[in-house]
């Protein structure tokens, strides 16, 4: 249980690992962000393909869903920064949530998103599915209907709901529908358990996290949560994906 | 089904507190006494050919710090140490490296108090009692304050011995110290020399000095009632910002503020470094009487405070919510002084 | 209970007689109390008030109640003569039995594992008294730091003896707990562990928790 602390970023996109990962961690770094964590997604309709092709090819390999996470370690250039993995579901029916949960690969990442795109996978993320964080995509506006219960729902189970400010520089749709996504978390939940993070798929979309706190007030946070969607609810979001302990957990010397 | 207001927004907060007297009575020097831990000093002179040796000199000789990496804390506890550093002329030091906001930090004030502004893990982990933050509405930063020159605080005693076991758990962090001896026969130098026999890493570190000097500027006149203007005026004129006005209509520009008066050479001094409020009281006494002697307009004295520390004005709790400033100005004319300070706010952020 | 009249009237018998007709005065009952005098012969069948052949009534074994255990002084441990050095047989006693109790999982399983879960409920269940707990951190700060042999468990405590002998009680809830057994370190969070240990054999433990205080 090591402890984790300075600004948070749960959201660095794969896409930025490939090129030039060293600049953009150290960048991070510099800008004040001590803890961040890669984001790798599985999205169900890309998926679907590939299970029908392959069993028409009659698949003998069963292949893993799941990626295996990337290794910081392979990348050099990260010593003080913390940087955890995680995944992103992106799905409509729970049906391909079973198959992700039994994969080996799953139990690795440190943190869990849900992106539920159907009102069938939100209910099934409020009820049933152990997720850290609750996220959505930019580009759309949300297929659900969010209700309060729900989200109080979500809040007591701990999960956090997250807003990227990333894809709101680059393109005006997705500035769009994250802020109307955020000013509806402020109507149906009072803006509580938000966490802010950044979406980025290069360099040039890092901002400072002083300047993300005055954005925070842009998406209907007030000072306290604003400063705390970086801080403090982050903190909060590591200790709940490391809920894979039950009451004693152990370490070796 | 509320939306958030987001047109209505306050500028950030910040405090500001104008004192304006009459130099006979040297209340002057006591705002000076309130910020303990200094960074930035810079000096305007008005009118200036040719800046006197002893006001470059005051905040260079005898202005050196220490920089003590991956030090304990319960070296900082160690006896020998209070009796010899803390007891005996003015001593202060910071941890630097730390945000205020994000980890742990710690300072020591002349008065003698260690305190330590530590996380709520940090907190819970160590176990020497401390108080909850009031800027937080949530208990997650506590601050300890250890009196160091209390009488019961002797190897011996439970307190001692009790606090300077829980101080090795907790982590190693790189100081800044500044020790002015009581006499002037003992050379500073002693503490750093303390450190090294302990075989720590120190580095002695000099204030970074810079003079410049502009030709031919617009200043205004000092009186007491265009204070904001002026401030704003030596603001521009330290950061060499664009002074005159481009008369183009389209952007905005600076103007001077009026009456001004057009001088041949104003000298800008500046001093970045870890110094003392004493060492500050000094630099003042000396302009004071360069005042008099040279028959100047009027002096200005900036100082800053850093935004890392633990106890800003007064020894109150200091905070960085997304700034954390805390500094002075003080001008000066031949008769009378305004002192303007800036400070954080001290609003509990919900 | 045959009386006849020659009873009365035989005078050797007198003493014999006063007993008997003050036995009948009492134990009959008072109707009949007024006849006595005009006794010639008469039965009496005393099956109202004989004595019934009792089933032999094994006594249930009785337990101290609360409240005489409280008078008793016995809820509480007593706070001196506790010799830290004398436990040492009780500590490897119960190194012992931790052995046997985790000798289960041949590879001791990391979270990763699939039967992580299981290996966790059998650490939920043990009995901890014997191990050596230190206090690494607790909101309670001048628990903080403190170590020792357990000697009670209760709902919400552990009672531990100190090296130097003295009796402390850890309130569990605010604090988190560490043992070490062999090469392996285990870190206890008291919030998740405010059971009776007599319950806490039995009862289920949530999965999904919090570390943090």
């Amino acid at each position: 249980m090591e402890s984790v602390k300075g600004y948070f970023d749960y959201n660095v996109t794969d896409k930025c690992i490939s090129n030039n990962f060293e600049n953009i961690a150290k960048q991070l770094y510099d800008f004040g962000y001590h803890t961040i964590a890669i984001n790798q997604t599985i999205d169900e309709s890309l998926l679907e393909e590939s299970i029908s092709e392959g069993k028409k090819k009659k698949k003998i390999e069963r292949q893993d869903i799941v990626p295996s996470p990337i290794d910081a370690k392979i990348i050099k250039g990260c010593d003080k920064l913390k940087i955890l993995n995680r995944l992103t579901i992106s799905f409509t029916t729970q049906d391909i949530i079973n198959r992700i949960i039994k994969s080996p690969n799953y139990r690795k990442y440190h943190i869990i998103a849900a992106q539920p795109e159907s009102q069938q996978a939100f209910q099934f993320t409020c009820t049933n599915f152990e997720a850290d964080i609750f996220t959505f995509n930019p580009s759309t506006k949300p297929n659900y209907k969010m209700q309060r219960k729900l989200y109080y729902l979500l809040v007591e189970r701990g999960v956090h709901f997250e807003i990227m400010y990333g894809p709101a520089i680059e393109d005006s749709t997705k500035r769009k529908n994250i802020i109307a996504t955020a000013h509806m978390y402020h109507s149906f939940g009072k803006s509580r358990n938000i966490i802010i993070s950044s979406g980025i798929t290069n360099s040039f979309l890092i901002r400072n996290p002083y300047d993300v706190i005055n954005l925070g007030l842009l998406f209907g946070l007030s000072d306290g949560q604003a400063k705390d969607a970086i801080q403090n609810n982050g903190r909060n979001v590591y200790m709940h994906g490391s809920t894979v302990l039950e009451f004693v957990c152990w370490k070796l010397y | 089904m509320l939306s958030p207001e987001i047109w209505n927004f306050k500028a950030p907060d910040s405090l500001v507190k104008v004192e304006k007297g009459n130099i006979v009575n040297n209340n002057c020097f006591n705002t000076i006494q309130k910020l303990h831990h200094n960074h930035l000093v810079s000096v305007v002179l008005p009118d200036t050919l040719r800046v006197p040796q002893n006001i470059c000199e005051t905040l260079k000789n005898d202005c050196e710090y220490y920089k003590i990496s991956n030090v304990g804390l319960d070296e900082l506890v160690n006896i020998n140490f209070i009796n010899a550093f803390v007891r005996k002329g003015i001593f202060i030091s910071l941890s630097i490296n730390e945000r205020i906001d994000c980890d742990d930090c710690m300072c020591i004030t002349p008065n003698g108090f260690l305190l330590l502004s530590l996380t709520k893990e940090t907190y819970e982990s160590l176990g020497l009692e401390g108080t909850p933050s009031h800027y937080y509405n949530t208990k997650q930063r506590y601050v300890v304050s250890i009196n160091l020159l209390s009488n019961h605080f002797k190897p011996g005693k439970k307190n001692y011995d009790r606090t300077k076991d829980r101080l090795l758990t907790l982590k190693k962090m790189t100081l800044l110290i500044n020790w002015e001896p009581p006499h002037l026969d003992i050379c500073p130098s002693s503490v750093a020399k303390y450190f090294d026999d302990l075989k720590f890493d120190v580095q002695v570190c000099l204030p970074d000095f810079q003079m410049r000097t502009n030709y031919t500027i617009k200043v205004p006149n000092f009186t007491m009632d265009n204070i904001h203007e002026f401030v704003e005026w030596l603001g521009m004129f330290s950061l060499e910002s664009d002074l005159g006005g481009g008369g183009e209509s389209y952007l905005s520009t600076y103007e001077t503020p009026q009456p001004y008066q057009e001088y041949g050479q104003v000298k800008f001094l500046q001093w970045r470094g870890f110094f003392s409020s004493q060492q500050i009281n000094k630099l003042l006494e000396v302009l004071i009487s360069h005042l008099k002697d040279e028959e100047k307009p009027w002096i200005s004295l900036y100082v800053q405070g850093f935004s890392d520390v633990v106890v800003g004005w007064d020894l109150q709790e200091h905070h960085y919510y997304t700034n954390g400033d805390n500094g002075y100005v003080i001008v000066l004319n031949s008769e009378d002084y305004m002192v303007y300070q800036h400070m954080c706010s001290k609003k509990s952020y919900k | 209970m045959t009386l006849t009249s020659s009873d009365f009237s035989a005078t050797s018998k007198d003493s014999g007689k006063v007993y008997l007709f003050n036995l009948l005065k009492e134990n009959l009952p008072r109707r009949t109390q007024s006849e006595l005098n005009t006794l010639t012969d008469s039965t009496f069948v005393f099956t109202t008030n004989a004595r019934k052949k009792g089933k032999v009534v094994r006594t249930k074994k009785q337990f101290l109640t609360r409240k005489e255990r409280k008078k008793l002084n016995i809820l509480k441990l007593p706070k001196q003569d506790w010799k830290y050095d004398e436990l040492c047989e009780m500590r490897e006693l119960w190194k012992q039995y931790m052995r046997n109790n985790l000798n289960l999982y041949p590879k001791i399983p990391t979270w990763e594992d699939p039967n992580w879960t299981n290996f966790n409920i059998t650490l939920a269940k043990s009995e901890f008294i014997g191990a050596e707990l230190t206090v690494i951190r607790s909101k309670n700060v001048n628990q903080v730091g403190m170590r020792g042999t357990v000697v009670l468990e209760t709902k919400a405590t552990f009672q531990i003896v100190t090296p130097k002998n003295e009796l402390k009680i850890l309130v569990k809830k605010p604090s988190v707990f560490t043992f070490t057994l062999d090469d392996m370190k285990f870190t206890i969070f008291g919030k998740y562990a405010i059971i009776r240990p007599s319950e806490r054999s039995i009862k289920k433990i949530k999965t999904l928790l919090l570390p943090d205080l």
